[in-house]
């Protein structure tokens, strides 16, 4: 699975992807502590600038944000109708903003930095900390692993019902894909125990960023 | 590098009352051993016994002087396993990280545990696939990797469970041609009675006994004799 | 946490995504489609129990926060966690676990097969569609300004597909645990 980062060479490419994190946090509070519709214009056309200027094409974005912009749009008109038209333009330029600016941060963040970002937050609590840290990595990688083994396994068990005429009742794909997807954690679990797992200690984590995970 | 010594006493294992393997009494030190037998005579549960993925129900059981229950962690550092499925085994996403990943169990930094995971794909000549998601390889390659994944803790037996299952004629006797060359001592687990041909020391397994204990050629004209009666 | 539920947690984190990638069913007045995540959400909470389960779903949230298209008509990345459908998303957390909480119980007795199911459905209706709407529209209302009862009836929409998932997965738990030990 690639995720959705678009590289890049723009500041926000080269913040440190922890303070990325912070910020947009920041940025959340602050946008709940104000009602000036002016300040949240001007907050909300930053943020857009920021997400266009990391040019990324315009379809992916539209991918991304057109089902929230539509949401926004119903919450706008929803708010002017119920509350008043004031009400509409604060709720709607808020969400924009957050929305945006967190758009902005995932394209210009790479996975590998956030997990890393992650991992060294857990760093301060010692072997503990390095554990949850090693686990964290290990479950992800495990589940971009599985799935595409479980489309897979979709469309297996889909083929082999077509093939015998059974028509697509949805309990008949359910049960079969659970039972599979249990019995292959059975045996993916011995084959993790037999590669050594549980490691006698947390290994330590990557030194070097790692592009995707 | 030198066989290891394999000792069974008494070994049984049941599950769910039924017993799968019984009154197993064998010293294995041979380096090139073959277990072969039926569907559901129990070589998997046999293969995983030496890894101590089954620990016996009773009797005991003991990999160079190590008893697979009370040293399960030391056994598996020893003793690889390649599974009959190795999809099943792949761990990581991507090829470079499963082989990389053993090492990194084994507390070596990542970043270390991928340059030689890169140098073992290399000298096993799969670099190509090095940066492949690991879900995208043919039964072939995947075989390959799972082998590579085993390679790079060096282990000194290597357990395989049926592998020319999933392979065509090429990539079987590409199997051979490696596990002939490979230093660590060997245990191929198959119905595929030619793969073993060569090998020092076959054991006929029939509803969980050892049925006949030889010379891999002895072993055929048996295991043929008893399917054929059967069928 | 042993090797098998360290790999099982993931495997079903992936079944929930695997699930958002089938063609999501457009439904209602909402521009949201119905899509079959919350379907895994429930088989996780019920088949996993409370506490793996809620893992499940923690993994797809992590997957979101990193920037992969994990969620349904592939979407995914911080954007989705800042909008006003977050509390949905992350519904599917106590969603799983109250699920399990009360699937469990119900697995352990056992008893008669329409005792079993009907427990089962009530599990996954409380846990899979109860606590995540409450979570999704509790949130709608916050961050969009709109009332509790606007949010809750613009929700509505998807009520009928969600009854018909907790069906399916009620069902499926059911018929799992004949072959397969859960709990
Ligand atoms: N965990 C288990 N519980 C119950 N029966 C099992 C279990 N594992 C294997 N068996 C049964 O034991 C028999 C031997 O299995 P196995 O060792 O996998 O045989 P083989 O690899 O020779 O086909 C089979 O009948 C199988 O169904
Ligand atoms: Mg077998």
């Amino acid at each position: 699975m690639i995720s959705l980062y678009h590289p890049g060479r723009t500041p926000l490419h080269r913040l440190p992807a922890g303070a990325k994190l912070l910020g947009l946090f920041a940025l959340g509070i602050a946008l709940f502590l104000t009602r000036d519709a002016l300040l949240l214009g001007a907050a909300a056309l930053a943020a857009l600038a920021l997400l266009l200027s990391l040019r990324v094409p315009a379809g992916l974005l539209l991918r991304q944000l057109g089902m929230t912009l539509l949401l926004l749009a119903f919450l706008v008109a929803a708010n002017a109708w119920l509350v008043a038209p004031e009400e509409g333009l604060v709720v709607g330029l808020r969400l924009l903003t957050l929305v945006t600016a967190a758009t902005a941060v995932t394209y210009a963040t790479r996975p590998g930095a956030l997990i890393a970002a992650f991992q060294g937050a857990l760093s301060p609590f010692g072997s503990r900390g390095r554990r949850l840290a090693f686990h964290l990595g290990l479950a992800l990688a495990l589940v971009l692993r599985f799935i595409p083994e479980v489309l897979y396994r979709i469309r297996e068990l889909r083929e082999a019902m077509a093939a015998r005429g059974i028509a697509g009742r949805p309990l008949r794909l359910v049960v079969p894909l659970a039972v599979r997807l249990l019995r292959s954690a059975d045996e993916v679990g011995l084959a993790l125990e037999a590669r050594g797992y549980p490691a006698a200690e947390a290994p330590p984590p990557n030194k070097t960023k790692k592009d995707s995970p | 590098m030198p066989a290891m010594r394999i000792e069974f006493s008494n070994v049984e294992v049941t599950r769910e009352g039924r017993s799968l393997l019984r009154a197993l009494d064998l010293v294995l030190e041979e380096r090139r051993l073959a277990v072969i037998g039926a569907n559901g005579s129990g070589k998997t549960t046999f293969a995983r016994l030496l890894n101590a993925l089954v620990l016996p129900s009773s009797g005991s059981l003991r990999v160079d002087g190590l008893d697979t229950r009370r040293a399960a962690r030391e056994v598996r550092q020893r003793v690889g396993m390649v599974f009959q499925f190795p999809e099943a085994q792949i761990i990581q996403p991507i090829v470079v990280e499963d082989v990389a990943f053993g090492l990194e169990l084994r507390g070596v930094a990542s970043d270390e545990a991928r340059r030689h995971a890169l140098a073992l794909l290399e000298q096993l000549g799969l670099e190509a696939l090095a940066e492949r998601p690991a879900h995208s390889l043919s039964g072939g390659e995947r075989q390959l990797v799972a082998l590579a994944a085993v390679l790079i803790t060096e282990p000194e037996l290597i357990v395989f469970d049926e592998p020319t299952n999933q392979l065509d004629l090429a990539n079987r006797n590409a199997l051979r041609a490696r596990l002939a060359a490979l230093e660590a001592q060997v245990l191929v687990v198959t119905h595929d009675l030619d793969f073993v041909a060569d090998f020092d020391r076959a054991l006929l397994l029939e509803a969980g006994r050892v049925a006949f204990d030889g010379p891999p050629r002895d072993a055929a004209a048996r295991y043929v004799t008893a399917v054929s009666a059967v069928g | 946490m042993n090797s098998r539920d360290l790999v099982a947690v993931p495997l079903f984190a992936a079944l929930i995504v695997a699930l958002g990638v089938m063609p999501p069913i457009p439904l209602g007045f909402l521009p949201v489609p119905i899509t079959l995540q919350t379907l895994g959400v429930m088989l996780a909470g019920a088949m996993l129990g409370p506490w793996r389960g809620a893992l499940a779903p923690v993994l797809v949230v992590l997957l979101v926060i990193l920037g992969l298209p994990v969620l349904s008509g592939g979407r995914g990345g911080l954007g989705v966690l800042a909008g006003p459908t977050a509390g949905f998303l992350i519904g599917w957390i106590p969603g799983a676990l109250v699920t399990g909480l009360l699937a469990r119980p119900v697995l352990r007795r056992g008893g008669q097969d329409w005792r079993v199911l009907l427990g089962l459905l009530l599990a996954c209706t409380l846990g899979g569609i109860l606590v995540v709407y409450a979570l999704g529209i509790a949130w709608l209302a916050l961050v969009g300004g709109v009332g509790l009862g606007a949010a809750a009836l613009g929700s509505l929409a998807f009520l009928p597909g969600d009854l018909i998932k907790a069906v399916i997965a009620a069902g499926a738990t059911r018929a799992v645990q004949r072959v397969y030990p859960l709990v």
